[in-house]
């Protein structure tokens, strides 16, 4: 009871600060909305310049074949659905395309390859389409890629759906069949004489690009600011020392261990409601979708460990609370651009940065949260997940005891 | 009488300054005992061993008959330290009740504890206003009311009138007061003579980390005679040994020292029917007065009688 007791108090009195709350929900929706608002018109139509994509398409279906994948890839992204975002050029090798993005004529370029339709067919393991895009326009870059992706997710998904399982009743001859079939069918395929097959656009192509670029952003602010209130609870701890509230505490009969424990269990507290305010408000405000609700939980729960951990550790290298401020911004902003919170949607980053990020706690719960917004799943976000985790309970197995030999020197548990 | 607080050779020390050396005293039960003494004396130190909050380097203590520290002793202890400690976000209904936890307290017996004290410390108007709000006086009001919840056999009070206007000053006295009659044990440290004078059944000066009297006022009073003390500066510079001689005939005044400052110390029986015949004497032999500071026995000449130096000093 007096647990939660240190717990409830430290609530009322985290969510009585208007300046903590500001620092909490405030900062982060607002720079989420910051760029939302940026790439959205009134209307709420996504307003990005169009890409030139160069296609190279090598495909050469076998013999036979009743469809060539790689000209109705091609097709599908020349629909006219698509033509406000991605305008193709059609080039006869790859070295050309990617020849006319080292010359800044295009943004990004497509390489369909030989054995593209056989792939579908299932006649060999698989082939890779290769985009190359332009670093200096990662947003073009990331339009054509999530375009692409879900042109290429339609065609494999629908395909190999449609092979296992006929082939699981009636053999290989009509899983072909089936395949082939089910192509037309998934694809939207219209097969008119002469007309060939044509693919509808992605449904909502545009608006999942900016969806998710809104919400690696959100997750990067959300990460940003939950580690400086996971830092700003534990500092507590030392305004109590300095307010002459936490020696009172020790002169009640009350054990250090449950002062500790129960202000750890606010800290914690406040950072689960901080979380779930944002993870709501933004999927409603900004209708970010952050993925299944298993990896969200446990994501969220990987950041609190992390944020609270790293917190604890931090302030048990912090002398006063004036000193707290300035010490934890500039730490806590380091190791958030390092983990990459602030370049959450670049793409082609020099892998040193990459390798950096994973240097720090925010890097960790970035990769996470990453996963989470593509709709992976908990064995994808295994390993992120975990170290996330690990690094939060290291940080407590540094920090505690340092904190307590500090705090409560002498006072019975 | 039984010992409630009962101290045996308490000493601590911080790097080369003995804080506290080897203190020895016992509180009664049911008595209000003052720790009087300067700045830095000692006084806190002694009261944060006696309250759990630092461990003694020698010696024992214990509280109610438990050993400091004990969560036992604890319970039994209501503590006021000497500088505010509540929570200035809540309000003072909200610190109460936080407190009152604190101290095992549930339910009703918490919010009927919390509506007396309100009462008391003539806060109930202002209950659901934030601390922070309040005055100085007032957040002294509360900071006792806090240690007053679980109605400790033990209560210590630090210096609780430090930087407060009188009229707080004067509420939080009765209360002391009241609190004791009510039959609970004060521990009061002061720096303030006169609230030590006024209060306490027995008092210990403190200097220097070590107990150098203890007993009630009329018992350290009487150490230093019962003897108005005047002080007499003379202009110019006398012959000190010479007026000494002057004054050593007179009846009921006796000279007990000079210094070279031109100050001579006299005692006197009575002040008032002294002085007269002291300036008439000095005018006859040309030795004006410059000023004259009369000292009836308290505790301050106590102190200075034990010391050499004032308490304030």
């Amino acid at each position: 009871m007096k647990l939660l007791a240190l717990a409830w108090k430290d609530l009322r009195r985290q969510f009585r600060s208007g300046l903590l709350l500001v620092m909490m929900l405030g900062a982060p929706l607002l720079l989420t909305g910051l760029i939302d608002l940026a790439f959205s018109s009134p209307a709420g139509t996504p307003e990005i310049a169009t890409v030139t994509l160069a296609v190279a398409d090598l495909d050469a279906p076998p013999a036979g074949a009743p469809v060539a994948a790689g000209r109705t890839l091609v097709d599908a992204l020349s629909a006219p659905e698509l033509a406000s975002l991605v305008q193709v050029v059609r080039v006869d090798d790859g070295a050309a395309a990617r020849a006319m993005v080292a010359r800044g004529e295009a943004g990004a370029a497509l390489v369909i390859p030989a054995d593209f339709t056989a792939a579908m067919l299932g006649e060999v393991a698989s082939a890779a389409a290769s985009l190359t895009t332009d670093p200096a326009r990662p947003l073009g870059a990331g339009v054509a890629q999530d375009v692409i992706q879900r042109a290429l997710d339609a065609l494999t998904a629908s395909a190999l759906a449609a092979r296992l399982t006929t082939q699981s009743v009636a053999g290989p001859a009509a899983g072909l069949l089936a395949t082939q079939a089910a192509m037309r069918v998934a694809m939207g395929a219209q097969h008119d004489a002469g007309e060939g097959v044509t693919l509808k656009a992605p449904v909502g192509a545009t608006g999942s690009f900016v969806t998710r670029m809104a919400g690696q952003v959100m997750g990067a602010m959300m990460i940003f600011f939950v580690f400086f209130t996971g830092a700003y609870g534990a500092s507590s701890l030392l305004r109590e020392q300095e307010e002459g509230t936490l020696p009172r505490l020790y002169t009640t009969p009350t054990g250090a261990a449950t002062v500790l424990g129960g202000k750890f269990l606010g800290t914690a507290i406040t950072l689960a409601v901080q979380v779930a305010v944002l993870l709501s408000v933004s999927a409603l405000v900004f209708g970010i979708r952050w993925g299944r609700p298993a990896p969200v939980l446990l994501a969220s729960v990987a950041l609190i460990v992390a944020a609270a951990g790293f917190g604890v550790l931090l302030l048990a290298f912090v002398r006063t609370s004036r000193q707290s401020g300035p010490m934890f911004g500039v730490v806590l902003t380091v190791t958030g651009m390092v983990g990459g919170l602030m370049t959450a949607t670049f793409t082609d980053l020099p892998p040193a940065f990459e390798l950096a990020s994973r240097f720090t706690p925010q890097g960790w719960a970035m990769a996470g949260w990453r996963l989470c917004v593509d709709g992976r799943g908990v064995g994808a976000m295994a390993l992120p997940l975990a170290v996330t985790v690990g690094i939060g309970l290291a940080c407590l197995a540094v920090g505690v005891p340092l904190l307590r030999r500090r705090f409560a020197q002498g006072v019975p548990s | 009488m039984s010992g409630a607080i009962v101290v045996s050779g308490l000493s601590k020390r911080f790097g080369d300054v003995t804080a506290v050396d080897a203190v020895d005293l016992e509180v009664h039960e049911g008595e209000l005992f003052s720790l009087l003494g300067p700045n830095g004396a000692g006084k806190t130190t002694l009261m944060s061993m006696l309250s759990g909050l630092l461990r003694p380097d020698a010696g024992s203590a214990s509280i109610a008959g438990h050993g400091i520290g004990s969560v036992a002793a604890r319970a039994a202890l209501g503590v006021v330290p000497q500088d505010v400690a509540l929570y200035p976000d809540l309000s003072a209904r909200e610190n109460l009740g936080f407190w009152g936890r604190m101290y095992d307290l549930r339910g009703d017996t918490l919010r009927r504890r919390c509506d007396q004290l309100l009462e008391v410390v003539g806060l109930a108007e202002r209950q659901r206003d934030r601390v922070g709000t309040f005055s100085g006086g007032m957040k002294r009001r509360l900071n006792i009311a806090v240690a007053l919840l679980h109605e400790p056999r033990v209560v210590m009070l630090d210096e609780p009138t430090v930087g407060i206007d009188p009229q707080s000053r004067r509420a939080i006295l009765d209360y002391v007061q009241s609190l004791n009659r009510d039959g609970a044990t004060v521990l009061y440290t002061t720096h303030y003579m006169e609230e030590a004078q006024e209060l306490s059944h027995r008092i210990a000066i403190l200097d220097h980390g070590r107990v150098l009297a203890l007993g009630t006022h009329e018992e350290l009073v009487r150490r230093v005679g019962e003897h108005d003390v005047i002080d007499l500066e003379f202009a110019g510079e006398p012959d000190l040994n010479e007026l000494a001689g002057i004054f050593a005939d007179l009846p009921g005044v006796r000279v007990d020292g000079a210094d070279p400052g031109g100050h001579l110390r006299l005692l006197a029986e009575d002040s008032d029917t002294a002085l007269p015949h002291l300036f008439q004497r000095a005018a006859v032999h040309e030795a004006p007065v410059r000023s004259v500071t009369v000292t009836e026995p308290n505790l301050e000449s106590v102190f200075l009688q034990l010391t050499g130096r004032a308490l304030r000093d």
